[in-house]
């Protein structure tokens, strides 16, 4: 069975209806693109066809572009160059059929899909809110590879190609047709019928006038120059696709297709080699991976929810449900408290209605979602509460006791970054519909949270918070109960060592500055004062307090805590002062001075000792499977710290430097710093075994 | 009607705080207080939303950014699309009547939860376009060609401009031409009240208020002040502690500026606010054995002359006890609206006139005389505030409230009617 249906209705209209067989979307697979080569043959011979319509039989997708698992699997420079040389061969066959060829666009059309619909004559395209056409191949580290890089400058022009091909953003419908790349827009419930319609009529070409950028070189020469700084400056210079796509483009603008294309495959066949590629590639997978595992099939049906808090965090959690539009009731013990909260959520939607140019009035009704509730009492009949008031465990106990009397049926939801979910699920009737679910601040930004089970916990519970979290658009990892959870496990210690590596003569801007260059967003001193310093510690005491020796609280960030002018940011002064521009904080580095003695090798370790004491870390919540799966902790690394995707994520670090490397380092650092760089057991067992973290 | 009858139970009830016009709540449009407070009283109340099979709202402004406010309201307030609701109006007594109707209905068993109330923005009643004004536009959007529009354009008078201010509009009687200011100054006329009585009446009303401030705060739910949620309001903002006899003695008439004694002293101001209450009958509130504040009883609407709309009252009470059998000694409590204190105190002269019930009802008792202590014991409308679709609510749920507070059985909630109408209600706790 083809993947490529063909028929030929009375007018002598080809239509040829995409449909990979088992798959929600179409892809341009091996076997796709060989059974699109003997369609086009068929067509060709066929000299009574008088057009060719090329449609997609899924419901909202046309092609959602290459296969990347077979990319993932290109093995050297010769099979991904006859990969490319066979399907850029089929498009030009489409592109120079002597028949009218049209892409029929209802659905989202990418990558490589929006390649061949570049190849076609016409392109048309549906008000589908699902209708969405890119080139979204940077995202994987990579440029468009079927001649988009040529094709789609010579339709929209030189400068829109190179926002869409440098950004890899997809654009609506509309947005199609007003720059040229779509000639005609259709109603998505009449698309076929109105496409016949259409075909009687006669489509007629209406090419898109060049501008003035179109024509003079010079003026591309100063907006590729312009594109690369501004790509430079958002990605660290970290991540190479973008730009050479934007170089690329202008290289080729003037030159003949088939020229064109050859510097494309050269472009591509560099990139795909690069490491940035295939971590990108592998942190595609690790996603899919994910998604496929916490994917739900059941839609979570939710009348009131609740939230017990009005503090950054309550109100943060109350903005995301009422954005989703669930009703949401915002509890807090007064009014002045519920007000600020009700400020806060209120701050989020005005950058919303900024950016987004909402009216006032849907701001309104978004506001109208959230409840205001002092008494608990009125805490009732919900399906689904969240906890989220201060880190007080006799608090937090009293609060479940008080909630649970009057909501038999809901969920109750703790939001704790470091609490026992175990002992708090002690004091509930009913701990099979307890959980920890830690969402991480500010909520309105950070994509991730933790779903912490009890012993108790019924897989009901477990399946619908994971439908909440997804339904907030939260990526979910479900971790199990132990000090610090997954994340702030891994991250507070590096934050620690940070604060050791000053302790030891690094400087706070060295510190910072090593691990942004690895690609970190912010650095760990940074982090700590944005946070807060106080917020960190307590998190840090507790994991002393879980697990000992190897996570014992640095001697400066005990002292850091007792002056309370020093809390980061929101106290204006932390490692760095914020009063004015951000600088180093000097009086921290004073009081540095007079204590500490300089270690030797203290800048050759700094940044193996932050990236290491991390990296032991995961191992040993691989070991106690407090994650189930390196996928999983990387995804959630990724997500939850910023930890660089183009590295793919901690395990795929220690996977390509090695893991014999890591443990000869970890152990010449135990000897010079402690205890606490004492390699995993994990680690050996892998080694043991000659196997990696990924199999 | 005797008691044995079935009443209808009034199960939670809340308002927002009222607020002068222009005061704090002006920057909230009337839709946006009703579902504060209809999101206030779900909280009070032990029913889910689901539960809730109607919401029918008074409204008199009827803002044009939300038709069928009810519905606007409900949804806004986060109920199930699938919950219908409807607005009533009947000027100041919308916010009775959406109760009125709400009865009828669980009464005939149509329903079983009904939510009925009142909500307005007299702060955001807008200034609305002369019809000469109107056409200017619409030749002008009309006009295609330069030549015409600077035709068009040359016709245009700076008079013009001048606005038809809405809330004088909704105030003014079209049938008889009066500001309703100036049908109080009709019940001066005709009961001849002293400017000094309607001041005293007007003082008290505040000194009422303002003692029963934290009594008054168990009937409202504060809200955050939007757009920005920087304060809370938790009170009424009408009452002035520093209120004196010789401040209100000072101002000058405002209606009848020559002649009159009405001012904007001694009558209730221009006001935002909203108020809500849980509905069932009592057979059905008693078999899901629900705590209630107390039982409508029964309920009449009364027609009289619009030129002195404010002895409404008089006429909607005689026309209850007439039906009813009650009399006024039956009543431990009376809420009278205060629209103006000229109006209240003529509606206490015709309560207790022969002559007035021989004229106009053609009996020779009296509809009976009103013990002032038993009178608007909270302090009433003019300390309060009107907020004119809403108030007809407030004066049930204020008199239900009291009563369950005195340990008393029941009251008279009455208030008059722009257009000439009163509207009387006797509730009870038991």
């Amino acid at each position: 069975m083809s993947n490529f249906k063909l028929t030929i209705d009375k007018n002598f209209n080809a239509w040829l209806e995409f449909d990979v067989k088992n798959k929600k979307v179409n892809i341009l697979n091996e076997e796709s693109l060989l059974n699109l080569e003997e369609k086009i043959e068929e067509i060709k011979k066929n000299k009574t066809i008088k057009s060719l319509i090329i449609l997609s039989k899924k419901i909202n997708n046309f092609i959602a572009g290459a296969d990347i698992f077979e990319i993932s699997e290109i093995k050297n420079r010769e099979e991904g160059e006859k990969k490319l040389i066979y399907a850029n061969n089929i498009l030009k066959e489409i592109e120079n059929l002597k028949i009218p060829t049209i892409a029929a666009i209802n659905g989202s059309c990418l990558g490589g899909g929006m390649e061949l619909a570049l190849a076609c004559n016409f392109r048309i395209v549906s008000d589908n809110k699902n209708t969405k056409l890119g080139q979204p191949e940077v995202n994987l580290g990579l440029i468009p590879g079927f001649g988009g890089t040529k094709r789609l400058p010579q339709t929209i022009g030189f400068k829109e190609s190179i926002k869409m091909i440098s950004t890899g953003k997809a654009i609506s419908g509309k947005k199609a047709l007003k720059i040229k790349l779509a000639d005609y827009i259709l109603n998505e419930s009449h698309f076929k019928d109105e496409l016949t319609k259409l075909l009687k009529k006669g489509l007629i070409k209406k090419k898109r006038k060049k501008d003035i950028i179109d024509k003079s070189p010079i003026l591309q020469n100063l907006m590729t120059r312009i594109a690369i700084k501004t790509i430079r400056k958002k990605t660290k210079n970290q991540y190479p696709a973008p730009i050479e796509a934007v170089k690329l483009i202008k290289r080729t603008f003037f030159k003949s297709i088939n020229k064109s294309l050859l510097d494309e495959k050269e472009v591509f066949l560099k990139l795909l080699k690069s490491p940035v590629s295939k971590n990108l590639i592998h942190l595609y997978m690790t996603q899919e991976h994910v998604k496929k595992k916490y994917k739900q099939n059941k839609d979570l049906e939710l009348n009131e929810t609740a939230v017990i808090g009005a503090g950054l965090m309550g109100s943060g959690i109350a903005w995301n449900l009422s954005y989703k539009n669930i009703n949401v009731s915002l509890n807090d013990i007064d009014w002045k408290n519920i007000c600020h909260g009700f400020q806060n959520i209120n701050n989020i939607y005005k950058t919303l209605k900024r950016r987004k140019r909402w009216k006032q009035t849907e701001v309104i009704n978004f506001m109208h979602k959230v409840n205001a509730v002092t008494n608990i009492k009125q805490i009732k009949n919900n399906d689904f509460i969240i906890e989220a008031v201060s880190e007080d465990i006799l608090l937090k106990k009293n609060i479940f006791k008080e909630i649970e009397k009057n909501n038999e049926k809901s969920i109750i939801a703790t939001n704790t970054s470091s609490l026992d979910i175990e002992e708090m699920s002690k004091v509930l009737k009913k701990p099979e519909n307890f959980i920890g679910l830690h969402f991480f601040s500010p909520v309105n930004k950070m994509p991730l949270v933790e779903i912490i089970p009890n012993s108790k916990t019924s897989k009901e519970t477990i399946e619908k918070t994971n439908a909440l979290s997804q339904k907030l658009n939260k990526i979910p990892i479900i971790v199990k109960n132990c000090p610090g959870f997954l994340i702030n496990r891994i991250l507070i210690p590096y934050v620690n060592e940070a604060i050791l590596n000053l302790e030891d003569g690094a400087e706070i801007n060295e510190i910072d500055t090593l691990m942004k260059k690895f690609g970190m967003p912010i650095g760990p001193l940074a982090l700590a004062d944005e946070v807060g310093i106080d917020v960190g510690y307590k998190v840090a005491k507790v994991l002393e307090k879980g697990y000992g020796e190897r996570m014992k609280v640095s001697k400066l960030f005990e002292s850091i805590i007792k002056d309370e002018n020093l809390r980061g940011r929101k106290s204006k002064k932390g490692f760095y002062d914020y009063s004015k521009n951000k600088k180093e904080n000097n009086d921290i580095k004073e009081t540095l001075k007079k204590n500490r003695i300089k270690k030797e090798h203290i800048h050759r370790d700094c940044l193996d000792r932050m990236l290491l004491i991390m990296v032991n870390e995961a191992a040993r919540c691989l070991e106690e499977k407090i994650v189930g799966s390196p996928e999983e902790l990387d995804l959630a690394m990724i997500m939850g710290t910023g930890f660089p995707p183009f590295r793919g994520g901690l395990c795929r670090y220690i996977d390509q430097r090695g893991i014999q490397n890591i443990v000869t380092r970890l152990e010449l650092l135990e000897s010079l710093y402690g205890i606490r760089f004492k390699p995993a057991k994990y680690l050996y067992e892998k080694i043991e075994n000659e196997s990696k973290i990924y199999n | 009607m005797n008691k044995k009858k079935n009443r209808i139970a009034v199960v939670s009830g809340i308002r927002t705080p009222f607020a002068k016009g222009d005061g704090p709540l002006k920057n909230i449009q009337a839709d946006d207080l009703g579902a504060l407070a209809l999101k206030a009283l779900m909280n009070e109340s032990d029913s889910n939303k689901n539960e809730i099979d109607e919401i029918i709202i008074g409204n008199v402004a009827q803002p044009a950014n939300s038709a069928n406010i009810a519905r606007v309201i409900a949804l806004k307030a986060g109920f199930n699309k699938s919950i219908p609701a409807y607005t009533v109006h009947r000027n100041c007594a919308s916010g009775m009547e959406s109760i009125s109707s709400a009865a009828y209905k669980l009464l005939n068993g149509d329903e079983n939860k009904i939510i009925a109330g009142g909500t307005e923005s007299m702060s955001n009643i807008p200034f609305l376009f002369k019809p000469k004004m109107k056409k200017f536009f619409e030749e002008l959007f009309k006009a295609k060609t330069i030549s015409q529009k600077l035709n068009c354009l040359r016709k245009f008078k700076l008079s013009n401009l001048m606005p038809i201010i809405g809330l004088v509009e909704g105030l003014t009687d079209p049938t008889c031409n009066l500001i309703m200011g100036l049908t109080a100054e009709n019940i001066v006329n005709e009961f001849k009240i002293s400017r000094e009585e309607q001041d005293k009446y007007a003082l008290e009303s505040h000194q009422k208020a303002i003692k029963s401030r934290e009594i008054l705060k168990e009937e409202i739910s504060p809200i955050p002040i939007m757009p920005d949620y920087k304060r809370i309001l938790d009170q009424d903002h009408g009452p002035r502690e520093e209120q004196t006899l010789s401040a209100l003695q000072k101002l000058k008439p405002y209606f009848n500026r020559q002649t009159g004694s009405v001012t904007v002293g001694n009558a209730c101001p221009i006001s935002d606010g909203a108020a809500m209450l849980l509905l069932m009958t009592e057979t059905e509130a008693k078999k899901e054995k629900k705590e209630v504040l107390g039982y409508i009883n029964s309920f009449a609407y009364a027609g009289c002359e619009p030129r002195t709309m404010g002895l409404g009252p008089v006429f909607a009470t005689q026309k209850l006890f007439k039906k009813t059998g009650f009399s006024i000694n039956d009543m431990d409590l009376i809420e009278m609206n205060e629209a103006f204190a000229a109006q209240i105190i003529g509606n206490l002269r015709a309560f207790e006139s022969k002559t007035f019930a021989k004229k106009h009802f053609d009996q020779s008792m009296a509809v009976g005389k009103i013990d002032e202590k038993k009178l608007n014991v909270n302090g009433g409308a003019i300390a309060l505030g009107h907020p004119v679709g809403t108030s007809g609510t407030r004066l049930i749920l204020t008199a239900l409230k009291e009563l369950k507070r005195r340990g008393k059985e029941r009251a008279l909630a009455t208030l008059c009617v722009g257009g000439g109408q009163g509207a009387a209600f006797v509730v009870e706790s038991n």
